[in-house]
């Protein structure tokens, strides 16, 4: 909210050159910056709004923090008119007061009235909603004047809205009024949408001579939705949505009573004050010992006293009264928050906790992951972090957002290697080789945490060199017991204790492979223990195997033969070569090396030899495979 | 022959020399293996006599053999003559952390230094944890601070139903909901950080995106204030940025703190908004079952990418989540 600092000025005396009020102002209130000569644009915080958001407000926290002298400002007196007659019909509205004045001249405004509104942001419009203006923003309060000539009826209602009623407001916009909604009506019907906008029908025109000014309140959860269903966010729906106190109506009344009579002429002959539900009094009691335990700071009672009467609050003994217009203060904890930001936050000291020590550690889940990153880096991998969103047309079933931004980020990625492939294609343009991985949050439907990991080589080998490095992943985290399973041509899952732990995949000629692994399940999988085993004593034996094999023949099944077949010291098995030649007939060569190692002893040729020959038979007789 | 055999060894001037010499003594035919060998056919006293002796020789020249070996092995580390040294050395294929990742890990390593624990929460959360029970209440213009994206409602033939109040799911939009989450399971006194990734409902630009990530603090005993609260934060500043940086505490509105404040950071001439924080209201120590007679505490939020930003001179938040290698690849 800006404020002109010349017209704050009328209202506390002895002001600080703005530069500093405003330094002040953003250490003990809110936070304040100087635009433009002489204006001040105030963030006045979402629980102010009924105390603070207006000349008044800020000048009597500014004299409380500068210790100034607030000037006495002149409010006209209530007094009650029979011929106002006001009925209220809905609980929404726990104050009307509406006042009637004759001999009302309208004009333009005074130089001072038109440059307070400027330096507000407000066009100034003539001279009696120009006061309407100007005295809220003095006070806080809205208020709105009707041409009381085009009043149908002699009662003003407040009520809710009923279906199918409209109100052109005076910016010659029509809106289609909800029964949730309230309304101020007379015999004919809706004059305005009640704290959000005026109406056309009984504006203020250069003709109006006889006025109803009302000033009400309106509860914040009514307006604030209204205001949000109809899209019309105005000045007066945004402080009554902060559902401001109803005792800013007295002073609303007050000084709009005698700047009417000032500038416009007009005479006040008063009205009627439907005030239905007064807020109760707030007595708090004040914890001195709590003050100091709470904030670290110890200040004398009296100092404590002195700050908060500074700033309106009455006290009886241990009891502090809060001014009715301090809607924000509901419990001990907000006064302590008035004084200490009196002494500002700044000026606390600064103390060690005085704890006892308690083992600190992180979740399970996040030294996995920082296994899996520091893993992935040593093995040349680039992190990523992708949005939680993904296209709408990119998968088939996944969890939509009710309200998205963008057809392109209109679901929660069911996957992470939907954005990660976009990464491939786009790093592509400038690396000729990508490895990248994304540790992530997914939803499909449940939130699951998962590795995603995308490999783009320009040539073939993409899928092996993944696979390997899932594989060598696993070792690591110490993961022993785990298969692989084809799923389809492209697809490989990784399964371990009957569970599906993710799954590979490769793309575009096994240039280009993703794989996805659920790390939810890993972190149940994953064993950390590794035990030392004895470095060999006695020389290992290595014979090689050459396999001729039909392309129906997996690796896989070949592993699980050898294994079952060799004796306990066959230590290591490894594919050294694979290779394709014309005269194998659409075969494939494989040679295969077996590494024998015991620990008792020295092998011999003649038992290695019986052992590769076992294993040779068992191929053979198995699978589709010659021994070359 | 041990006189022999040691000058040889003395006189080797690279291994290949040495290994011959080995050979010839100790090797399966050496001299020595032969003298050894052939103690089989002597008699036991002979045998006893000369094989003490030839064992105690074969020890000496086994140690020799190292001794010269390692010598050889020295010499030789010396750089040899003829190579360019100036040639480019052989790139290494490094990966590289997100820098969110090492900002979060150094933010991290600071918190747990200071005993604070390191936990996490769902990113999809439930209106009740991630406004009401932090006390900001439905149709309040003080949700307006927390643009939501809500999930459509789960349709009655997948197994949905109409949600209750407070059920309705969105995306959390501040790591605070963990504040509930943890308390309604765990008991003071306890001081955690959470981080973990939150989203917003708004437009981007070069300092705002829909996701990004903030760490949560949230300390709890029977006397945690104020200047406590400024203790935690300064040192974990200092340490952070690696010396001792201006802050500044001013007084601010969070509904789920009372007092609620936010800290700014001086950097170059001008002041950053770095971290809201506050006394935990007690009405969040109520939502969660706390005697707030008995516990007090202080919260804070702080932005990963805002602390990252400052920390490397990135100019827009949107690089983080861009998958874009030639940023990542920097850090």
């Amino acid at each position: 909210m800006k404020f002109s600092y010349k017209l704050l000025g009328q209202f506390v005396g002895g002001l600080p050159k703005i530069e500093k009020a405003a330094d002040w102002l953003t250490l003990h209130l809110f936070e304040t910056k100087v635009i433009g000569k002489n204006v001040l644009e105030v963030e006045i915080l979402p629980n102010r709004y009924s105390d603070a958001a207006s000349y008044l407000g800020l000048a009597r926290e500014m004299a409380a923090i500068t210790d100034k002298k607030l000037n006495n400002l002149k409010f006209a007196r209530f007094k009650k008119y029979q011929q106002v007659k006001v009925k209220v019909e809905t609980k929404a509205c726990r104050r009307l007061m509406a006042c009637y004045f004759d001999g009302i001249k309208i004009g333009p405004s005074p130089r001072w009235l038109i440059e307070a509104l400027l330096s507000s942001g407000q066009q100034p419009i003539n001279n009696l909603v120009d006061v309407t203006n100007y005295v809220t923003l003095e006070t806080g309060q809205p208020l709105h004047a009707f041409d009381f000539d085009k009043l149908a009826g002699s009662v003003l209602f407040v009520r809710q809205a009923k279906r199918g009623e409209r109100v052109t407001t005076l910016e010659n916009k029509t809106y289609q009024l909800e029964p949730s909604m309230v309304v101020l009506a007379d015999a004919q019907g809706p004059l305005d949408i009640a704290g959000i906008k005026g109406g056309r029908r009984a504006e203020i025109t250069n003709a109006t001579r006889k006025i109803l000014l009302t000033a009400g309140n309106f509860t914040g959860p009514d307006i604030y939705r209204t205001a949000k269903e109809i899209g019309l966010v105005t000045d007066a729906a945004s402080r009554f949505s902060h559902d401001i106190s109803p005792a800013l109506v007295d002073w609303g009344m007050g000084r709009a009573t005698l700047l009417i009579k000032q500038l416009c002429g007009g005479r006040g002959r008063g009205g009627v004050d439907k005030y239905l539900e007064k807020p109760p009094r707030r007595l708090l009691k004040f914890h001195f010992d709590k003050f100091e335990k709470l904030t670290g700071l110890s200040l004398k009672k009296s100092q404590i006293i002195a700050y908060l009467k500074k700033l309106g609050f009455g006290l009886k003994g241990n009891l502090v009264e809060a001014p009715a217009e301090r809607t924000d203060i509901e419990i001990f904890e907000d006064l302590v928050e008035e004084v200490v930001r009196l002494v500002g936050y700044n000026n606390l000291p600064v103390q060690a906790p005085v704890v006892s020590l308690k083992p600190a550690g992180a979740e399970e889940q996040l030294i996995l992951k920082d296994n899996l990153r520091r893993a992935l880096v040593s093995f040349g991998w680039d992190e990523v972090y992708n949005y939680s969103f993904v296209p709408s047309d990119s998968a088939k079933e996944a969890v939509a957002l009710a309200n998205p931004i963008s057809r392109s980020l209109a679901l929660l990625r069911p996957s992470l290697l939907i954005n990660l492939a976009v990464n491939l294609d786009d790093n592509r343009r400038f690396f000729k080789e990508v490895r990248i991985f994304e540790i992530g949050k997914v939803f499909n439907p449940a939130e699951k945490l998962m590795l995603g990991l995308a490999i783009a080589t320009g040539q073939r080998g993409a899928f092996f060199e993944l696979k390997g490095a899932v594989e060598q992943l696993f070792e690591w985290l110490g993961l022993v017991d785990y298969s692989f399973r084809e799923e389809t041509e492209a697809r490989l899952a990784i399964e371990s204790d009957h569970q599906r732990l993710g799954s590979l995949m490769h793309q575009a000629g096994d240039q280009a492979a993703l794989a996805e692994i659920d790390l939810d399940k890993l972190l149940i999988l994953v064993e950390e223990e590794k035990s030392f085993e004895p470095l060999a004593k006695y020389p290992t034996v290595m014979r090689d195997l050459s396999l001729l094999v039909t392309p129906a023949v997996r690796f896989s099944e070949i592993l699980s033969l050898i294994q079952k077949a060799a004796p306990r010291y066959l230590n290591d098995v490894d594919l050294i070569d694979s290779y394709e030649d014309e005269k194998f007939a659409g075969r494939r060569g494989l040679t295969i090396r077996l590494v024998f190692l015991a620990p008792d002893r020295t092998l011999t040729d003649k038992e290695v030899g019986l052992a590769v020959k076992k294993i040779s038979t068992a191929l053979v007789d198995n699978l589709d495979i010659e021994i070359r | 022959m041990r006189k022999r055999a040691g000058q040889s060894i003395g006189e080797a001037k690279d291994a290949e020399t040495l290994e011959k010499v080995r050979v010839k003594y100790l090797g399966r035919n050496g001299e020595l293996t032969k003298i050894l060998r052939s103690l089989a056919s002597r008699p036991l006293r002979e045998r006893r006599e000369i094989g003490l002796a030839a064992n105690k020789i074969k020890q000496e020249l086994l140690q020799l053999f190292d001794q010269k070996l390692s010598q050889i092995k020295a010499v030789n580390f010396r750089p040899g003559a003829g190579l360019d040294l100036t040639l480019p050395g052989k790139k290494v294929r490094a990966g590289h952390f997100h820098p969110l990742t090492l900002v979060e890990n150094r933010i991290r390593e600071i918190f747990l230094g200071l005993n604070f624990s390191v936990v996490e929460g769902p990113e999809v959360e439930t209106e009740h944890n991630n406004f009401e029970a932090l006390n900001i209440p439905n149709d309040h213009p003080a949700r307006d601070l927390w643009s939501t994206f809500y999930l459509k409602d789960q349709q009655p033939e997948t197994g949905g139903r109409k949600p209750e109040a407070g059920e309705r799911k969105l995306l959390r939009t501040h790591t605070s909901p963990m504040q509930i989450r943890y308390m309604l399971i765990h008991q003071p006194p306890f001081q955690i950080i959470v981080p973990g990734r939150v989203f917003r409902y708004e437009a981007t630009d070069s300092s705002h995106e829909i996701n990004f990530y903030q760490i949560e603090g949230l300390m709890v005993g029977q006397n945690i204030s104020l200047a406590n609260f400024k203790y935690v934060v300064s040192q974990f500043f200092n340490r952070f940025f690696g010396k001792p940086v201006p802050l500044r505490f001013r007084p601010s509105y969070f509904p789920f703190v009372e007092p609620g404040l936010e800290v700014d950071l001086r950097l170059g001439d001008q002041w950053l908004e770095i971290m809201g924080a506050g006394l935990v209201h007690p009405k969040v120590f109520e939502a969660v079952r706390y005697n707030h007679q008995q516990w007090q505490g202080f919260a804070f939020g702080l932005g990963t990418d805002r602390l990252a930003m400052l920390k490397y001179g990135i100019d827009d938040i949107r690089l983080f989540y861009s998958g874009d290698l030639r940023f990542v690849r920097q850090f």
